[in-house]
């Protein structure tokens, strides 16, 4: 029973950690909390949804579609409106994303309607028994992609220029720009980058959970918590922060009451911003 | 000549003014007719009160909470337990739920307000969503299906009537009595002091000025305010659960009016809920049942659009007008300047 929820906890908090990542990339860029992070996983569900509608298409393979339309659309939120607020003073950049997550909710309200959709497509469905541990196939397919996803975004990072840049922008705006880095252009695709990343977990849980207009701000809150638990600003962080959010949570489910699983995971998130506000792992 | 005269007497213009507002206040349920209207005029008044408490914190004293829902489900389920299992009137619930909430803030506060900026806005995100979890599932409280409020005809004891009126009249005095409330904090010493905790408050300290103890006392106003209100809602609506009282959208709602009207002032919740609220019911109603969650859309476009053109809200655009209006060269001054 340990051992399974481990490994259940492992796979869902796969999930957890990329979202996470997107957040803290943006984070540790530019100091800015995005408040909106599960809107925009909402939206990549929504995508995966039309496109199983539409065509048919399993949400694997709409996962290069989304990121695509993600990375644009990230692109342009911080073009047309972060960039405008990135001097402005906290409650403003803070109101601005919150805003920006009513919109998105709402809008989608709006379209779709706040009907309960799901994808049923036959492919991966069930589970299979290895070792006397039951492993969901959509699980394992959704820790597949977030692994594919990791792999891309340090391969991009590191041996990337872009990806230096924004390591650089990072580390130092004012040295990166010296050195003539395109600081704007790094935070706008980091922007992109991080929505990406959103859209590829958001198309791995579409097939696991009701598509919804709200079903993405639980993601976003818990993204917040694996951010904090690996200390702001900080990717590998994020990733362990995800996972053991993932552990934990499952571990709650079994051995506590069910539905204490996300409060649980909330309240070791206040008590970790008040006890150690760096997080677990944070340097500074 | 006219000119001279307002300029002259601007305090007793101003009172004019407010008299005048109050008078239009108190007549307005009989000159707009019907339920539906009613019932946008008792929601407007309610946002406004429900901003002006948030406001207190996020506006003076600069701590963002986005969990006031905690606060007015704790008003509602107070007060609604209480009629519900002791026979309590809702005029007592009321109070009762008021301090219930402000000690629970005061509880709150004395840990998460040693946060700043996003991590307060982050951790009070997560302490409303741990209560409404903590809420759907606990029997007592009526779990996820909440309670619905007996009903009793209109009768004073159980705060409850068939028409719209009285709950206008309540709604409307407490909007007035808190906007004053508000208003004669901001002219305090409590006010300067808070405004000068939101601009620094390393040197607000270092002047004496205890922020915490300020901040502790902000919240736990914001929390009894807001409680207030959760009680006037759950009397209202008479139906009150977790999706409904304490749901994510209420907290941020509450943030969001302050910034369209005009953060940290005195009519800017006031302007920010009564701009918004009937133009989006109206727009809402020009385009039917279908227009699900339109009047949300228009406050983040609002939010966006004021963020980024005018920080300090409709207040400062209404006092620029005010200007050009009343002084040709002297608002023609202060327009070119921005």
């Amino acid at each position: 029973m340990l051992v399974q929820s481990i490994v259940t906890g492992l796979l869902v908090g796969s999930v957890y950690s990329l979202i996470a990542v997107g957040l803290t990339l943006i984070w540790g860029i530019m100091e800015l909390v995005n408040f909106a992070h599960g809107s925009f996983l909402m939206l990549s569900m929504y995508i995966c949804y039309a496109f199983f509608l539409w065509f048919g298409f399993d949400p694997v393979f709409t996962i290069p579609i989304a990121a695509v339309v993600l990375f644009v659309l990230g692109f342009l939120t911080y073009k047309v409106i972060i960039a405008h607020i990135m001097k402005s003073p906290m409650l403003f950049q803070i109101l601005t994303t919150l805003a920006l997550q009513f919109l998105i909710n709402y809008t989608l309200f709006f379209v779709a309607k706040p009907t309960f959709r799901t994808i049923k497509v036959g492919f991966w469905n069930g589970c299979f028994v290895y070792a006397g541990i039951f492993i969901d196939k959509a699980m394992l397919a959704a820790f597949a992609a977030c692994v594919l996803g990791f792999i891309f975004l340090y391969i991009f990072l590191h041996y990337t220029k872009v990806g230096k840049g924004i390591r650089a922008t990072t580390d130092n705006p004012k040295a990166a720009l010296a050195l003539g880095v395109n600081i704007e252009m790094m935070y706008a695709l980091t922007w992109g980058i991080s929505m990406a990343l959103v859209a590829v977990a958001g198309a791995m849980l579409s097939r696991m959970l009701y598509v919804h207009p709200t079903v993405g701000d639980k993601f976003g809150l818990l993204a917040f918590v694996a951010v904090a638990l690996g200390g702001f600003g900080s990717i590998y962080g994020a990733l362990l922060g995800g996972l053991i959010i993932g552990v934990f949570s499952t571990l709650a489910g079994v051995y506590a009451i069910p539905w204490m699983k996300l409060p649980a995971v909330f309240v070791v998130f206040v008590i970790v911003l008040i006890v150690r506000p760096r997080g677990l792992f944070g340097r500074k | 000549m006219l000119n001279k005269r307002v300029r002259f007497n601007k305090q007793g213009s101003t009172l004019a003014l407010y008299l005048g507002l109050l008078i239009l206040l108190l007549f307005l349920p009989r000159i707009i007719q019907g339920p539906y209207y009613r019932h946008i005029l008792v929601f407007t008044l309610m946002y406004v009160v429900l901003a002006q408490a948030w406001n207190l914190t996020g506006g003076y004293v600069g701590q963002i909470a986005l969990g006031n829902a905690v606060f007015f489900a704790l008003g509602a389920y107070t007060s609604t337990l209480l009629v519900m299992r002791a026979n309590v009137t809702p005029w007592i619930g009321m109070w009762v739920g008021g301090v219930v909430a402000a000690l629970v803030a005061l509880a709150l506060g004395s840990v998460v307000l040693k946060l700043k900026g996003h991590y307060f806005a982050m951790a009070t995100l997560a302490i409303g969503e741990i209560m409404r979890l903590w809420f759907s599932n606990w029997k007592f409280v009526g779990g996820a299906q909440g309670f619905s409020v007996p009903l009793r005809g209109s009768s004073w004891y159980y705060m409850q009537w068939t028409s719209k009126i009285p709950y206008y009249y309540i709604i409307l005095m407490m909007a007035v009595l808190v906007t004053y409330l508000v208003h004669r904090l901001d002219r305090s010493k409590y006010g300067s002091y808070a405004k000068a905790v939101n601009q620094d408050e390393i040197a607000a300290r270092s002047r004496g000025i205890s922020a915490f103890r300020l901040k502790q006392a902000s919240f736990a106003l914001t929390a009894f305010i807001t409680a207030l209100v959760g009680t006037f809602y759950a009397q209202y609506v008479l139906y009150i659960s977790p999706q409904s009282v304490l749901i994510m959208s209420l907290s941020i709602l509450v943030a969001i009016i302050p910034i369209v009207g005009g953060v940290g002032t005195v009519w800017g919740p006031v302007l920010g809920a009564v701009f918004v609220f009937p133009l989006t019911e109206f727009l809402r109603a020009q385009l039917g049942g279908q227009a699900l969650g339109l009047n949300y859309i228009f406050f983040g476009l609002a939010v966006i659009f004021v963020v980024m053109v005018e920080p300090l809200g409709l207040v400062a655009l209404i006092n620029k007008i005010g200007q050009a209006i009343r002084g040709g060269r002297g608002g023609a001054h202060a327009g070119t300047e921005h």
